[in-house]
């Protein structure tokens, strides 16, 4: 790293994308590269389970449209990618206005799907935009919280639990219990890692249970699931059944790509039960190869955010990628029948265009501020870091 | 105040920050922590991915086969509204093999034979010998056939319990119940609209339809035999509580078997009722007529000009069968005057007349709760002509249930109640909003019984229960306009007019004349007459007391078969030359 400097004198004919690529931090572009080409791998195996069970006439319907999202996914990535930290966090604040506003627009007039409202129809597409809104809400946390490491009077905490409480007030009524807690997670990181006080923490706690345990309550529908999940006898358990059939059936090599059978049996196979299905056709290799995949990608992000000299990109990415880090979790725990439905994707993996996007959103950002840069992993001349890859 | 007099300038204080200071040593800690604990996570994840990919037992056929059946569930039972048992779910047993399992397909195969003379022996071959781990023989078995199976002993034929829905009495409301997918969920009707309620509700509460199946009976076998009779391609017919909004009785010919779900053609599955539009025709003259009543533009007793076919703009309007004179507004309805009632509508004007429709629910779907619910076709602008053709039920298309929610509207004392199949708590009050006020309404039902006592409706009267109503007659728009030989034939109506308490909504779609029908098919001899017998054979379940002079009760006429019998329905080949 401290090469940086010759290096550059050395190479005269650095083009603009060659820059890029010897700023990037690789391993992450690889990482998610693979996961996004796995997904659309998976897709095929899923998409006829789904059209079939959907009564769709074309049986590749889900693996053409995921094509054309891993596509432009592909390309936010990059996109995303060239911007500075200044940049990043501009981009991340357009993108919490955008949400909020058609967020709020849903809240007025929004496209109901089982029995929530989280949608927006544009044309043949439904957008979620709570997708967009997670990364931008870390991004802007993340900068709050560092400005106030800076200055102690900034009001850093006020702000910022305005911006969790409006979306957060607007996802609860969808009502999209799944995203909340996510985005609360997540938020709670963020608000953790950048030093808040012990007390701030428990209080914070506190109020997650207290409020988990109303929603708990009000939302029959979170009742349902949390009771079904706590004692199978009650019914209700169909899905994850299903899903735990299909991944024992997987067994060491799976039944081989196509073969699946129980993913026909398997609603939602298509995105909240991708890695089901992935796990059915082939077996182990999948389902331990993607909680691998996704610890990588996590543990890698959280080793390059570390090694950044500014407080602001140093929690940014570490939010991003704890945001990436937890909804791969839970996902796979709901897969796993360790936690209740949640009507949450697997980010790169499950179908969907806003969750293509979101997770693009989400990865582009976090190379944006984590690329190489001069005095970068430099703080009062010693370099900082804890590992090299 | 004490702080502003510190001398602030001179000391450099040392500015204490406490978060850089623990801050970038905590964050780094706090990050490592944070990679650690995911680093635990999804080490315990893949624990547990290896945990139920390799030791959760999978028997792949049984595993398969639980999954393909449809989960025994406690669906709720469907009942009309006296308790009479409508759906019902049982538990049956459906046959599967495991084809690695069986000895000799062949065997098997000729076994199954004896039980299910039916299969064909070469695909049950075929199946037996698949690579698959599970294929499905039959579903949801006779105990019998169980038995019979059972008794083979042939190895790898296995049982799974699945639910079964039953429909005790077939077709009858077979639309409106609908029917179920072997997986479980409710392809239509009901089955459809409320599936969630039934699957996820009380489970044992059974649902309570508003139709009463006796009556149901009586207006399916009316609406079979008229459409036999007339030859037509559908038929609907429907009868509506005026002051609830309930659907009493709702048929829908070619009728639907919901035990064989996959036995009805699209044709029969098609619910006219709600989710089949028609241009009504002189059916709607009443609604334009009661908005003129309701404006004050017109009474009982104005008159008005129908000595001429009427241009407005390029389109000119006749009568069907024109009466050449100054015409009163009871003899517009009467003798069903286009004219007559483009000229009430042109005093009220276009918009007012879309305001009245769309109050009057006609410009919305209409079929309660059914999901085969079509939207009206509707003028794409309401100027002087679409409105003009639409207030005699041109150029405008709604379904049947529409028509009879309007009726229900105008006759009722002029409130417009959303039509539903759920019976209703009678010590909730009913929603509902004004479209005219009551005094409009008795007029209307005095106008609408003229027409049934000395016009067009003749055939429809029921003795003792003063019928009141309009009939349609309408050409269907074919590639060349509209064609004379393609009709829709209906009859809308209340009773008893006193007090207007059922609507009762018949219709054929394109019925042909026959012999007995003096060859023709117009509403007043394809829809009337079964309105009448439909009302006289009903009106006594309902509770209806006929109205009968003395004169009447010491002179039984004999009305056991009032429909054969009354003298009206056997039109003369003249009056049916006479008929509008």
């Amino acid at each position: 790293m401290a090469m940086l400097a010759p290096t550059r004198m050395s190479r005269p004919d650095l083009t603009f994308v060659a820059d890029w690529w010897r700023t990037i931090d690789r391993p992450i572009v690889i990482l998610a590269g693979l996961l996004m080409t796995l997904g659309l791998v998976f897709s095929f195996a899923s998409s006829g389970a789904a059209t079939g069970r959907l009564g769709f006439s074309n049986e590749y319907f889900f693996v053409l449209r995921q094509a054309m999202f891993v596509v432009v996914g592909a390309c936010v990535v990059v996109a995303l990618s060239f911007l500075s930290p200044t940049g990043a966090r501009r981009a991340a604040a357009i993108f919490y206005l955008m949400a909020l506003v058609l967020m709020a627009y849903i809240f007025m007039f929004g496209h109901e799907a089982k029995g929530a409202q989280r949608w927006l129809r544009i044309g043949g597409f439904s957008f979620q935009p709570s997708e967009l809104l997670k990364p931008a809400l870390i991004v802007l946390a993340a900068w709050l919280f560092s400005k106030r490491m800076e200055s102690p009077s900034f009001p850093a905490a006020r702000i910022g639990m305005a911006m969790y409480l409006i979306p957060v007030a607007m996802l609860i009524a969808q009502p999209d219990i799944g995203q909340t807690g996510l985005l609360t997670i997540a938020f709670l990181t963020v608000f953790m890692i950048s030093g808040m006080s012990w007390v701030w923490i428990a209080a914070f706690g506190g109020a997650a249970i207290v409020g988990g345990s109303i929603l708990f309550f009000a939302f029959e529908h979170v009742q349902k699931r949390i009771t079904g999940f706590l004692n199978p006898e009650a019914g209700e358990t169909y899905q994850t059944d299903r899903a735990l059939d299909a991944i024992a059936a997987g067994d060491f090599l799976g039944r081989g790509p196509g073969e699946g059978e129980i993913k026909h049996f398997l609603p939602d196979a298509h995105t909240d039960f991708i890695y089901s299905v992935a796990a059915e056709e082939f077996g182990l290799l999948a389902s331990v190869g993607l909680v691998v995949l996704f610890c990588a990608l996590v543990v890698r992000g959280l080793m390059i955010a570390n090694r950044q000299s500014d407080n602001f990109t140093q929690l940014a990415a570490t939010g991003l990628f704890a945001l990436i880090g937890y909804q791969a979790a839970i996902n796979l725990a709901v897969n796993l029948n360790l936690m209740p439905a949640k009507g949450m994707t697997l980010p790169f993996i499950s179908y969907g265009g806003s969750s293509i996007l979101g997770s693009a959103v989400t990865i582009g950002l976090a190379l944006a501020l984590t690329r190489k840069r001069p005095g970068q992993d430099l703080r009062n001349g010693k370099a900082q870091g804890w590992v090299g890859w | 105040m004490t702080d502003l007099r510190q001398p602030e300038a001179t000391v450099e204080w040392p500015r204490p920050t406490p978060r850089d200071q623990g801050g970038v040593g905590t964050m780094k800690g706090r990050t490592i922590a944070l990679a650690v604990a995911f680093i635990a996570g999804f080490g315990l994840l893949s624990l547990r991915a290896i945990q139920i990919g390799l030791f959760r037992p999978v028997d792949e056929a049984a595993t398969a086969a639980r999954a393909a059946a449809a989960p025994p569930s406690k669906r709720a039972d469907l009942v009309d509204r006296n308790g009479q048992l409508l759906a019902t779910s049982l538990v049956a047993h459906s046959l599967y093999a495991d084809p690695k399992r069986i000895w000799d397909p062949v065997e098997t195969a000729k076994a199954l034979r004896t039980v299910f003379p039916e299969m064909d022996e070469a695909s049950l071959i075929e199946k037996l010998s698949s690579r698959s781990r599970f294929v499905w023989i039959k579903r949801r078995l006779t105990p019998k056939q169980k038995q019979a199976v059972w008794e083979l002993a042939q190895p790898g034929l296995e049982f799974i319990e699945e639910a079964e829905r039953i429909y005790p009495l077939g077709h009858l409301a077979g639309h409106v119940i609908g029917s179920m997918h072997p997986d479980g969920s409710g392809i239509n009707g009901i089955e459809r609209a409320l599936n969630d309620r039934l699957t996820t509700g009380a489970g044992t509460e059974p649902v309570r339809l508003s139709l009463d199946m006796r009556v149901q009976y009586l207006v399916e076998t009316e609406l079979a035999q008229a459409a036999t009779a007339f030859r037509a391609e559908g038929g609907a017919a429907i009868m509506l509580d005026a002051k609830t909004g309930e659907v009493i009785a709702s048929a829908s010919w070619p009728f639907m078997d919901p035990n064989r779900p996959e036995a009805n053609t699209p044709n029969q599955q098609n619910n006219r009722v709600t989710n089949s539009r028609f241009e009504m025709g002189s059916t709607f003259k009443v609604f334009t007529v009661a908005i003129g009543l309701e404006d004050r533009v017109i009474t009982p007793e104005s008159v008005f000009d129908a000595r001429a076919p009427m241009r407005i703009g390029r389109e000119l309007i006749s009568d069907f069968h024109a009466m050449n004179k100054i015409v009163s507004v009871s003899e517009i309805l009467a003798h069903s005057s286009n004219i007559g009632t483009v000229r009430i509508a042109r005093s009220v004007g276009a918009p007012r007349v879309r305001e009245f429709f769309s109050r009057l629910g006609l410009m919305e779907a209409a079929g309660g709760e059914l999901l085969e619910n079509a939207r009206p076709i509707l003028p794409k602008r309401w100027s002087e002509i679409t409105a003009a053709t639409a207030s005699f039920g041109h150029g405008i298309a709604v379904s049947p249930m529409a028509v009879a929610g309007a009726y229900a509207a105008v006759s009722n004392g002029g409130h417009y109640i959303r039509p539903t199949f759920i019976a209703r708590d009678p010590t909730v009050p009913v929603a509902s909003r004004n479209v005219i006020s009551p005094a409009t309404s008795t007029t209307l039902v005095k106008l609408m019984r003229d027409v049934v006592t000395n016009g067009t409706g003749k055939n429809a009267d029921a003795e003792g229960y003063e019928v009141a109503g309009k009939t349609g007659t309408a050409e269907k728009a074919g590639p060349n306009g509209y064609d004379s030989n393609r009709r829709v034939s209906s009859f809308a109506g209340v009773f008893p007019a006193r007090d207007p308490r059922y609507v009762v909504v018949f219709l054929l779609d394109e019925p042909k004349g026959y012999a007995q029908s003096g060859g023709v098919a117009t509403a007043a001899y394809a829809a009337a007459p079964s309105v009448s017998r439909i009302i006289s054979r009903s009106a006594p379940l309902l509770g209806i007391a006929p109205t009968r002079t003395l004169a009447q009760m010491d002179a039984p006429t004999g009305r056991a078969d009032p429909g054969a019998s009354s003298p009206s329905s056997r039109p003369s080949q003249k009056a049916a030359q006479g008929e509008p």
